[in-house]
């Protein structure tokens, strides 16, 4: 019966995600008028599915056994934890990372039962954390004085086209990693826990994102109107794709990062090159304390509940 | 092309008695930068004065704009191009000349005159028109 | 599903033509309307009652197809508002040519020459117009030919200029008469500075979504 619990939460994250990270991917599209909701949606679903399956491994090796040794209690009560926060916060529509929500109730747990906790590759994430958002601001910069050089010098209707083209494969990118890294995230503790294997895991875990975006798609057009979106399609492919190549690599390297904080890194480096401040410093408090928040709250809470069922 | 194609026909003119005041303020009513100046009798002929004449020959030299007359500053005799002149002659004579505009005639009769403005507009005109093969 | 993003939008290469043909027709307007003047011709007004209304139903097809989803959405009301403004000198034409009909077809002498000198420009304005619109899709630049444009509707200032002053001398035996060709002037004159101002838009819409 137990084992239900840790599968159940991972259902009810895999669906948080579909519901809140379709608009990270393809609300940029879908704002353009590049693609309709319900082609972005299946075309969302198919990179997810993609992104895990081809490069899921090493984030979840990562997760589910360089940090610590899972075990079932352990993750149940991690999944447990961070599915709570995770919804609560949806509910409250407060920007949680849900990959410092997951590692902090991973270690929460890990510590409070006495397992071992590789502090190497506690660094090695923490330190993923910070320079990925950094990265991603000089990477979206970089990408926008290309295209200065490059394709600003076409003439207008030339120019549009090619921008769809650019926006569309930024959303895949973008939807890939979602598969790669955050859903990787998530499964990774119980496929190394031994309850399932790899590939009916990844699977599944794509099955609940598509549903999420699907069901939930009424909060991914609102979302819309706030974040990337504001940007015009030229800024935004830019932040877009910049955040998304960051991703890429983190996930190469197995670092679980969040790609909502890239994606914000980025449309700050296209809005330095114009000289504007495109995230107010209100914003930048309020992520940077949910920064810090986040996984505290993760850590903690799992950390008590693993010590009252112990 | 003709200079007859792209000049201005009207023609802005001043007496040769005139005081240069008048002369002053036609051009600023009128927004150019010089007159015809209108023979005298029979046997005199046109002459011009520009903006350049009016600030080099009276305001430098502190004329008194209501007394002095518009003949203490004119140039003659004109310089004039046929109408049936190519365009850049009329450029090569204001460039041997220092001098931003010509007059047009038809026989002994000024029928238009011919600016650097009237050329670079034309040019730029016909630039866009054509592509870059001007 | 591709089709749409990869092999080239269909639906944006068909408003594109919507449009140059919409300036064509307006260029063909304008070249009935100086001919309707220079010659007192009174069929070329009936050709430009033609062409504006195809110029009309065109101007739908080219909104209804904009937003059915061509093109980002960024550009799309920039692009209405463009033919929204060459549909602005259609309007002028078909007044000025209303009140011509009214005057008989007839300028009076003293201002004849004027009158035909501006149409003349507006239909030369009217072609640059054109040319413009096709730099967003060619290699050339956009501001030539604007800057040619501008260059035109300075000239036509001037001869309004003249004109007014012409027509403020005339005596007004009959006040409808008086009026029909107050009138007739003052949409024969607006027609420059709407096709300026539809130019100016090109080069806004070209640096939007940059």
């Amino acid at each position: 019966m137990t084992e239900l619990i840790p599968l159940a939460a991972c259902i009810l994250i895999a669906f948080g995600i579909g519901s809140n990270d379709t608009s990270n991917a393809l609300g940029i599209c879908i704002g353009c008028g590049v693609i309709r909701l319900q082609k972005a949606l299946l075309l969302f679903g198919c990179f997810v599915l993609l992104g895990i399956m081809i490069q899921g491994q090493r984030v979840m090796e990562t997760v589910g056994k360089d940090l610590l040794e899972v075990n079932v209690p352990i993750m149940s009560t991690a999944l447990s934890i961070s599915a709570l926060l995770i919804i609560v916060s949806n509910w409250k529509r407060l920007p949680l990372s849900t990959h410092q929500v997951i590692i902090g109730s991973l270690i929460g747990a890990g510590v409070s039962s006495g397992a071992e906790v590789s502090y190497r590759a506690l660094i090695e994430i923490v330190i993923s954390w910070v320079v990925s958002p950094l990265a991603a601001f000089a990477t979206a910069l970089a990408i926008y004085k290309a295209m200065e050089m490059t394709i600003s010098r076409l003439a207008l209707f030339p120019l549009e086209k090619v921008l769809r083209i650019l926006l569309l494969l930024s959303g895949i990118l973008i939807s890939y990693n979602t598969g790669a890294n955050e859903l990787a995230t998530i499964v990774g503790p119980v496929i190394h826990a031994g309850m399932i294997a790899r590939t009916p895991a990844s699977l599944a875990g794509s099955l609940f994102v598509f549903l999420g975006a699907v069901l939930l798609s009424k909060r991914v057009i609102e979302t819309i109107g706030k974040g990337i979106t504001t940007l015009d399609p030229y800024s935004g492919f830019a932040a877009q794709f910049g955040a998304g190549v960051c991703v890429l690599f983190f996930t190469s390297l197995g670092m679980p990062i969040s790609t909502t904080y890239c994606i914000i890194g980025g449309i700050s480096g296209v809005g330095m090159s114009k000289g504007i401040k495109t995230v107010r410093m209100g914003l930048v408090r309020k992520i940077i304390a949910n920064w810090f928040l986040a996984p505290t709250l993760a850590f903690l809470g799992s950390a008590l509940i693993m010590r009252l069922i112990s | 092309m003709n200079v007859v194609e792209i000049m201005t026909r009207k023609l802005e003119t001043v007496d040769a008695d005139a005081p240069i005041y008048d002369a002053i303020e036609k051009m600023i009513d009128k927004r150019i930068r010089s007159l015809l100046v209108k023979p005298k009798d029979d046997k005199d002929v046109h002459g011009v004065v520009t903006v350049r004449d009016i600030v080099n020959k009276a305001l430098l030299k502190n004329l008194d704009l209501n007394k002095a007359k518009v003949r203490d500053i004119a140039s003659k005799p004109l310089v004039c191009v046929d109408k049936d002149m190519d365009v850049e002659f009329a450029v090569n004579l204001m460039s041997k000349f220092n001098i931003a505009r010509v007059f047009v005639n038809h026989g002994k009769e000024i029928i238009g005159i011919i600016s650097l403005l009237d050329v670079l507009s034309a040019a730029l005109i016909r630039r866009a028109r054509e592509g870059h093969r001007v | 599903m591709f089709e749409k993003v990869l092999f080239g939008g269909k639906r944006e290469q068909q408003v594109i033509e919507d449009i140059k043909r919409h300036i064509e027709i307006l260029h063909a307007a304008s070249g009935c309307f100086r001919k309707a003047l220079a010659e007192n011709d009174k069929q070329q007004l009936y050709c430009i009652a033609d062409l504006e209304r195809e110029a009309d139903s065109i101007r739908r097809e080219i909104i209804s197809k904009v937003y059915e989803g061509a093109f980002l959405p960024y550009l799309r009301s920039n692009l209405v508002r463009f033919v929204e403004i060459v549909e602005g000198v259609f309007d002028l034409l078909k007044d000025a040519a209303y009140a011509f009909e009214f005057l008989d077809q007839t300028l009076d002498k003293e201002i004849s020459g004027e009158c035909v000198e501006i149409a003349d420009k507006n239909l030369k304005m009217s072609e640059l117009l054109l040319i413009a619109f096709e730099t967003l899709f060619g290699k050339e630049d956009l501001r030539e030919k604007t800057l040619a444009i501008r260059i035109y509707e300075k000239q036509v200032d001037e001869i309004k200029h003249d004109l007014i002053r012409k027509l403020s001398e005339k005596e007004v035996k009959n006040f409808w008469r008086g009026k029909m060709l107050s009138d007739f002037v003052d949409s024969l004159t607006r027609i420059s500075n709407v096709i300026e101002d539809a130019s100016d838009y090109l080069v806004i819409i070209n640096v939007s979504l940059r």
